[in-house]
Parts: structure tokens; sequence; C-alpha cells
């Protein structure tokens, strides 16, 4: 799910910055669900898109590569105006990012 | 490695930490802003070379804040590369048609990262480089038009219009003509009459304008004074040798009106071919340059012979300089000589060819981007400059100077071998103001009276000689070899003048160390006219009253009453 060998790069290049980094990922990341759900109860497609788009750029960072692709068709169905399949597919993303999420604290 | 201050915008916490740290860490100093209007203020405050900006931004987009910040910079180079993780052509396209000046896709590539800084900032150098430039290049044209206008102030003092404005003159002139190398000149004589001086320097600007000015000193200086025109030419030619550089002349026009002789010399140097129109309208007389530009022949060989044409009152003189000539139609023809005869013979009456002249290189120009640098003048005889009216000199003027003195002068062998006291005689003489009048005569009766005793006398050369090409070679060889050899001789020169302050009367009597000659004989044969060895004689004839050999020949005295009954 994460690519090792680039997160070790980019250990490598943040070297003291890297710990915080991440905290800042998981961080940014956990309040990004609760606002697109809020969003999506909203009909506010555009503001899903933001939101999903800063997930899958940050996540691609942390060289977490499965769930930035993931996000991308979250973000293309957020384009497209998918209300529908929109909850489903964030239920599924979140439970990706856990996964992550729980990756990267056992790595750092 | 210079350190660049790199701005990133990016909302995106995670992304912007990442790419900061990359940027840092290649040795730049990296400010960041979270949203767009944060990166206008920023870059407001900070100026940073570059810009990192992601596109998609809550707020103030990545689009809309390169436009704010393009528009801050104003003509600095401030290059925004966008950051966008997409990838389609026409994502990559809409970065740079909405003033972003490239783009980098998410992920980043170090390598590429990196170089792409450097190269905007390299960019950004010479940006600033011909920022500097342009702008140095202002302030020199500005510096230089100052300069002009300062020059320009002090050439009019110099070369002020002298009497351009007196009635018998029209002229056109350039206002800023003397940086277009024209020059016009006129100024009244003492004793009645014009001199009227056309000049063309070579070149444009500065270098042009540079000689006009002592050019302008002489000529008013000296007609002031009394001096004969052909006397200002020489002082203006021998001035222009020597200050002016190789290859730099002024083409010249110069007239001597004398209404009280109804006739006009002219002396033309290297100017197109000029008018005179009679006032009945029945010819058009062609003058032609006979002579070299001023400033190209040394002293000695300077020609100041004049052409003397007859001018009845309302006779028409036209002078220009090529500026007419070579004026140019939007197509880039020249007007040419052919078009301004023709406007010359077309005209209903010669008083009014100046203003068809003018007209039709009015209307042969229109429209095109021509610099304005076209000079004529026209010259009408008028018997009211018979008067010395209020002009510098005057008849009070004349009769100051030395009158009644006398100075001899011997010149021996080792000073004859490379000293030639002409010009210093004819210093002396000029002391005398009526003698002034004369001068250009005068150098030439002395030059040509030092020569004799010197060459004939002294070095006892045969003036036979010169009456074939081989012997005038033979003779100028044969010279140059008994110069060098001289040890003995000397010619002894006697200047006499008495004079009553209008009038008087100098007497030149010089005396060689030579054999002399059969001064009888020379007299019978001096009529028939021998073209090399006879030269100069006529005009010492012609202005002289009288000439005397005595002795054994080796001595001449010659006699002129001042002022001359008809100049030459």
């Amino acid at each position: 799910m994460i690519d090792i060998e680039s997160l070790n790069m980019l250990k490598d290049i943040m070297e003291e910055e890297f710990q915080p980094l991440i905290e800042l990922y998981i961080r940014d990341s956990d309040r990004r669900f609760p606002e697109m759900r809020m969003a999506l109860s909203e009909g506010d497609c555009e503001s899903v898109r933001m939101t999903v788009h800063s997930l899958k750029g940050a996540s691609s960072n942390v060289c977490a590569v499965d769930l930035a692709e993931q996000a991308y068709t979250v973000e293309k169905m957020a384009i497209d105006g998918a209300l529908d399949q929109l909850p489903g597919a964030i239920d599924a993303l979140e439970q990706s990012y856990q996964q992550v999420r729980q990756q990267l604290n056992t790595l750092v | 490695m210079t350190a660049y201050k790199v701005l990133i915008a990016d909302d995106n916490s995670v992304d912007r930490k990442v790419l900061s740290r990359v940027v840092r860490n290649q040795g730049n100093e990296v400010i960041e802003a979270t949203n767009g209007f944060e990166a206008v203020d920023i870059f407001t405050e900070h100026r940073p070379d570059i810009v990192l900006m992601d596109v998609m931004m809550p707020g103030l987009n990545g689009k809309e804040a390169t436009r704010q910040i393009k528009s801050i910079a104003e003509e600095d180079f401030v290059p925004v590369i966008f950051l966008t993780s997409l990838s389609d052509a026409q994502s990559l396209a809409d970065c740079l048609e909405s003033g972003g000046d490239d783009f980098l896709t998410k992920p980043y590539n170090h390598v590429v990262l990196q170089a792409k800084i450097d190269s905007y900032h390299r960019m950004s150098e010479m940006h600033r480089t011909l920022l500097n430039q342009r702008d140095e290049i202002a302030r020199v044209n500005r510096h230089m038009l100052q300069e002009q206008r300062v020059a320009k102030a002090v050439y009019d003092n110099v070369a002020h219009a002298g009497c351009l404005t007196s009635p018998n003159i029209r002229y056109e002139l350039s206002p800023l003509a003397v940086f277009n190398g024209d020059v016009l000149l006129a100024a009244r004589k003492p004793g009645g009459g014009m001199h009227v001086l056309l000049g063309d320097f070579t070149g444009h600007g500065l270098p042009a304008a540079i000689g006009a000015m002592p050019m302008a000193d002489i000529f008013y200086g000296m007609t002031a004074k009394g001096f004969g025109l052909r006397e200002v030419l020489r002082e203006i030619n021998q001035k222009l040798k020597s200050i002016l550089p190789v290859g730099f002349f002024c083409c010249a026009a110069a007239v001597d009106l004398a209404p009280d002789r109804q006739a006009a010399s002219v002396w033309m140097g290297g100017v197109p071919d000029c008018y005179l129109l009679r006032n009945d309208g029945e010819r058009i007389e062609t003058l032609s340059s006979r002579h070299l530009p001023l400033g190209v022949m040394s002293a000695d060989k300077f020609n100041d012979q004049m052409t003397e044409f007859p001018m009845a009152n309302g006779d028409r003189l036209f002078l220009w300089s090529d500026g007419i000539i070579e004026a140019r139609n939007s197509d880039g023809e020249m007007f040419g000589q052919e078009r301004l005869i023709n406007v010359v013979r077309d005209s209903a009456h010669a008083s009014d060819v100046y203003d068809d002249i003018q007209r039709a290189v009015d209307e042969f120009v229109d429209g095109s981007e021509q610099d304005d640098d076209t000079t004529l003048i026209e010259v009408v005889m008028d018997d009211a400059l018979r008067e010395d009216n209020e002009s510098g000199v005057t008849k009070a003027g004349i009769s100051q100077g030395p009158r009644d003195w006398s100075m001899e002068y011997r010149l021996e062998a080792s000073t004859l071998k490379s000293f030639n006291p002409v010009p210093l005689m004819n210093h002396i003489m000029m002391e005398v103001p009526g003698l002034r009048a004369i001068g250009g005569q005068l150098y030439t009766v002395v030059a040509e009276l030092f020569s004799n005793a010197f060459e004939h006398g002294v070095l006892g050369l045969q003036s036979s000689m010169k009456q074939s090409p081989d012997g005038f070679i033979e003779y100028y060889r044969q010279r140059e070899k008994r110069v060098a050899e001289l040890e003995e001789g000397f010619v002894r020169i006697n200047m006499h003048h008495t004079g009553v302050g209008e009038s008087g009367t100098l007497t030149l009597t010089l005396e060689d160390s030579g054999d002399g000659f059969d001064y009888k004989r020379h007299d019978r044969e001096e009529g028939s006219g021998n073209n090399y060895s006879g030269r100069g004689i006529p005009l010492i004839e012609s202005i002289c009253d009288s000439i005397e050999y005595r002795g054994k020949g080796n001595e001449v005295s010659v006699v002129i009453h001042w002022p001359l009954e008809q100049a030459t």
C-alpha cells in the first residue's frame, strides 16, 4: 500500500522534518473525511472535489500511491457530480486511508 | 550556488512542506504562502526571484494570483511556474495562457525542478540586464540631447545670424542644421558689400558641428576687420585642415558680393552646381565647384582663386548644399539635380525661383519621414549694399593701425634652406587695415616675389626650364638638390609703408645674392605668354602700380597704392 522505498527517500530528503510531515499528513487527512461528508450532504460537489484533490496530492507525497489513485477516482466522480456513487466511494476511500494511517504510524 | 528567493504557494500543507524542503535542500531561500491572497501579499513584500504556484487553491486561485503578481511586478520579469497534477495537454496549455511561464507536474522530478529554477533565474538576469541597458541608453540619449542643446546655444552665439536677415537674402536652414553639418554665414564688409558662405561639413552630429564654430569665428572676425574673402577662406582652410581629423572637411560655396563693381566673386569647393539668374530672366548661368573642399589642402597648396561674375541689381545667386538634391521621397527616391534645374527653368521669373524650389521639394518629400536638412540661400545683388551702414569696421576703423613704417628682413642661406618668410611678411602687412581687404592678392605678390628671388636668384634656377611639362618636373628636382647643397646667399626684403588713413602706399623691395638677369630683354618677352614660368606676374601687374628691376636684375621693387582702383 505504501511504496516503502520512496518513503525512505522522502525520509532522507526531509530528515528532521519527516516525523512532523507524517503527523501533519495524518492530522490534515483525518479532518478531510468529515469535511467531504459535510459538503456532500449540502450537494456541494466542488468542495468535495477540492478536498479529495488535496488528499490525493498529500497521499502521493507520502508515497501512498494506491490511496492517491483511489482518491483520483473519487475526484473524477465529484467532477461528474455523481452524488449517488460518492457516499460509498468516500467510505471505501476512508477504509483505505485508515490502513495507510496505521502503516505510517508503525513506520515512524 | 546563488541563493534564489523562491515563493511557494500551495494550500496543501503536505505538498508545500515537501516541495519547500526540496527547494531549500537545493540551496534556495523559500517563502511559503498557503493561498492565493497570501501569495500576492508576500510577493509584494519580499519580491521573490521566482514563484512556484499551485493552480487549484481555494479563495484566490493560482491563475488569478499570477495575474495580480505579474501586474505588481510591472516590467520586472518574475517567472511563475504552475504546479499541477493535471497532465492533459489542454490543462497544461491553460496554465501558460493564463500568464504562467511554465508548469511542473506532480509528482515533481527534483532534477527537472532545480534545472527550471536555474534556467528561469538566468532569464531573469538577462531581462534585468536588458532593462538596465535600456535605461542606460535612455539616460545617455537624454544626456546627449542636453549636450546638443548646450552646444547649439554656444554655436548660436558664435555663428549668430550675421546679416542673413538683410533684405537681399532669403534662406532656409534647419533649426538644428549645425548637427547635420550645414552652416550659413553672411556678413557686411566694412567698405560696403557682403560676404556669404554656405558650408556643408562631412558627417552628422557633433563631429559635423565642431568645425562650424572656428569657421564662423574666422568668417565674422576677419570680414569685420576688412580682410578679403580669399584671405578669409585661406584662414578657414588652414584652421579646418589643422583641427579636423583626416577624412573630415567642409564643402563650401563662398561669395564676395561687390555692388560697387556690380560683380560677385565666387569660390566653390565640393558643392553641387549653383545658379546665377539674371533679373531679365534671359539666362541661367551654372556655377560649378572648381576647388577641393575646405580643410583638405595644406596652406601652401590651397587655391584661393575666385571666379568673378558680373551681377546687375536684381540678379540672383542660388546656393545650396547637397541636402536639397538628396532630399528623398517616401519611396527613397532622391530629388536630384535634374528636377532642381527644371524647377529653375520653369519658373516664370527669377523672383519666383526661391518659392518654386521650396514648393517643389516640399511636395516631393511629402509624407516621408526625412530629417529636414535642406539648406538653401538666395542672394540678390542690391545697390543699397554699397553703403557700409552699421556694420563693424567703418572708415574710422580703416584709419587706425600703423601708417608710416618700414622694415627690413634679411634671410641668410641657412635660414632660406628651411624657412618660408611669406606668412610672417603677410602678417606684418595685415596690421594695416587698408591692406587687409587685398590680403589675398598681397599674399600672392609677396609669395611670387620671394619665390623669384630665392629660386631664380639665390638658387640660380632658370625659369625657362618650366616651359615644358618635363622641364617643370626637372625644375623641382633641381630645386630640391640645390636647396640641400645651399651654403651661401641671401634674400633681403624691405617693406615701406606710408599712409594718411584712408589710403596708403606700400613699397616692397627684394634683393637677392644671385647673378640677376637681363630684365630689359625679359620685359620684352613677357608678352609672349608662357604657361609655366609666368604664373603670378599678371596678378602682380594688375595690383601693383609699378614694377621696377634694378642693378644687374637681382633687385626688384613694386609699389602698391590702396585702396585699389579695381580689385581683382
